[in-house]
């Protein structure tokens, strides 16, 4: 069976820049390593912050391959204001219905919850190369200037000392060395510069095996999320079905333990086993085969993702289980947290402590990615005789005992908001009973303009004020700069006004990558000047 | 509602016999799904680690088992 493509890859040239006895001739002040989701989003927030940045990618296209799949409504709230969203979502997928079935019997209908007042889908599927490419044309379309991105340009070797990383870059054109004050690692599960830099895994690796097999098939089935454990098809595993545009389909099973890998993921044994399950579906469409490959899943992070002028984010920080999409959303939301503090920080309008929240930030949030991504691993595939009786216990009685169906629930990612975050200021939250507290993320709705609010957070801070006072945009002078916040106006009595638990006077105060810094029943000017200039000298831990 | 000593004689009988009944492989997966009902039916957390932590009170840990939670 031939293997057929769906998608129309641009092939970009390496580009040598001026250099002086093999040194380039200019500084950097960012060097993005890896120019894959991560760091290409990590340009462009930078660049919406006005930094600019330099990539490096080993690639002389986007990625090819079956990756990321799925994006949150959270990833595509960061990435409507970056200018990315509206392009995933002409091409994306939404679904809100899954089906897990044991053996032949259906156990579980999940419907995904919507939020009737956001502007995104909670899940949409979509082809980690189709990100990659809005992410390059938001870049092309409003920051040509202010990103330099080197095609096939892998970098060999990283010396990081206390005033930034020297780089050597491996072109077909040839070598040459780099200079940047910041380095950002966007390099992946195998990052070059998290050994460069002496950063340790932590975690668990899992045994299991699994294959993904992407196939293209005209069928009129619905999108969701199809789960088998121990079908005719593949006995003894599980196997998940997920539906894309383009008439992609991407099956995803595990290996059994007496399976050899590399006798599995053969085309031939691959094939096989999707055609039986089709067949067993009863799904008769005609079908191609598109990319086949293997993994194995981990729950591994770094301990710290900042060390120095060296920053980790995606993959190279840290990987959970793929089940519950919280690999490439949590990728993203590492860009969301970390472009405006290292920007800040760069142009010095903020002390060390900002980008030192970083990781405690972030960190914080991939304990409870893995937390709950394990435990879905842990069900999908169990890691030990024990975990396989009682999961098969739970399938067993899920048919007449919906109260246990919520075990087989997949754990669906959500955002993780920053409770204990040390930039938080928590004054009159005793006087608040919804809404999002500080350290969370915004919740979206309309403005009284009718506008989303996901629309207007950053670059700067966001002052979500409702019915008054009349603000007008400020530009605070703090002991350490300047930094800007901008006011969005929301009614009290509509939707948005009873989600945030407000009054006439409720302030609400966005940091640039919309989690909240304080609240108030009623706040000054002052009131805003002052949180901001604590949160941007948050002292060293 | 506290079983009487008859009643759960008559239970710990009954169990047996038709877990005996189903053959000998049968009776963990049995197992295995009783103590998922009577999690529901106790419906209180703390009374049900207590029977936990008696059950595993002679059974110490042997395996080494990393829970990344």
């Amino acid at each position: 069976m031939d293997f057929v493509s769906y998608f129309n890859y641009q092939t970009h040239e390496t580009v040598m820049p001026a250099t002086q006895d093999g040194r380039e001739l200019r500084r950097h002040a960012v060097a993005i390593v890896g120019g894959g989701p991560v760091g290409l989003a990590l340009a462009l927030a930078l660049a919406r912050q006005g930094v600019r940045s330099v990539v490096f990618e080993a690639d002389n296209s986007v990625c090819t391959g079956s990756r990321a799949g799925c994006l949150t409504s959270r990833t595509l709230e960061i990435l409507e204001p970056l200018g990315a969203a509206a392009s995933v979502m002409r091409q994306g997928l939404p679904w809100s219905e899954g089906w897990s079935y044991h053996r032949r019997e259906e156990v579980l209908h999940l419907e995904v919850g919507q939020d009737p007042l956001a502007t995104f889908p909670r899940l949409v599927n979509i082809q980690q190369c189709y990100i990659e490419q809005y992410l390059l044309d938001a870049i092309y379309a409003q920051y040509a200037d202010c990103v330099d991105i080197r095609w096939q340009s892998r970098v060999e070797t990283v010396h990081s000392s206390d005033d930034g990383s020297q780089l050597e870059i491996a072109t077909p054109k040839g070598r040459y060395n780099v200079t940047a004050d910041w380095l950002v690692a966007a390099d992946g599960a195998h990052s070059l510069v998290r050994k460069a830099v002496g950063a340790r895994f932590v975690g668990t690796r899992y045994d299991g095996a699994y294959i993904i097999a992407d196939i293209k098939m005209a069928s009129d089935l619905p999108p969701g999320r199809r789960a088998w454990f121990d079908p005719p098809s593949n006995p003894g595993a599980t196997l998940l079905l997920h539906k894309h545009r383009d008439d992609l389909w991407r099956f995803d099973y595990q290996l059994r333990e007496d399976e050899d890998p590399d006798e599995a993921v053969k085309p031939e044994n691959v094939l096989e086993r999707v055609s039986s399950h089709l067949a067993f579906m009863g799904e008769t469409a005609p079908w191609q085969p598109v990319w086949i490959s293997l993994y194995r899943a981990s729950c591994l992070t770094l301990e710290n993702y900042r060390y120095g002028r060296v920053l980790m984010a995606g993959d190279a920080a840290h990987l959970v289980p793929i089940f519950g999409v919280r690999g490439l959303n949590s990728g993203l939301e590492d860009v969301n947290n970390l472009a405006w503090k290292l920007a800040y920080t760069l142009r010095g309008w903020a002390q060390s402590g900002l980008l030192d929240s970083y990781t405690h930030e972030r960190l914080f949030a991939t304990r409870e990615n893995m937390r709950h991504a394990s435990k879905s691993a842990e069900f999908m595939a169990p890691p030990a005789p024990a975990f396989a009786l009682m999961r098969s216990a739970v399938l067993g009685i899920a048919g007449r005992n919906p109260w246990i169906r919520s075990l087989i629930d997949p754990r669906q990612s959500t955002t993780v908001g920053y409770p204990d975050s040390a930039l938080n200021q928590s004054l009159d939250e005793a006087q608040f009973v919804a809404g999002p507290a500080p350290g969370f993320a915004f919740l979206d709705g309309p403005l009284a303009d009718g506008s989303p609010l996901c629309r207007h957070i950053g670059p700067d801070f966001t002052a979500l004020v409702f019915d008054g006072p009349q603000f007008e945009a400020q530009y605070s002078s703090g002991a350490h700069g300047t930094v800007r916040w901008r006011v969005v106006a929301a009614k009290a009595d509509g939707p948005l006004g009873r989600r945030y638990d407000a009054r006439p006077g409720t302030v609400y105060l966005f940091r640039p990558d919309g989690n909240l810094l304080a609240r108030w029943r009623s706040a000054y000017a002052q009131t805003l000047n002052t949180a901001i200039d604590r949160c941007c000298n948050a002292l060293q831990e | 509602m506290m079983l009487t000593p008859q009643q759960l004689d008559d239970l710990y009988t009954d169990l047996c016999y038709r877990m005996a009944r189903a053959g000998e492989s049968a009776a963990t997966p049995i197992l295995a799904r009783l103590t998922l009902l009577l999690m529901h039916e106790v419906d209180d957390a703390e009374q049900i680690r207590k029977a936990m932590d008696e059950a595993l009170r002679e059974f110490p840990a042997v395996v080494t088992l990393e829970s990344p939670h």
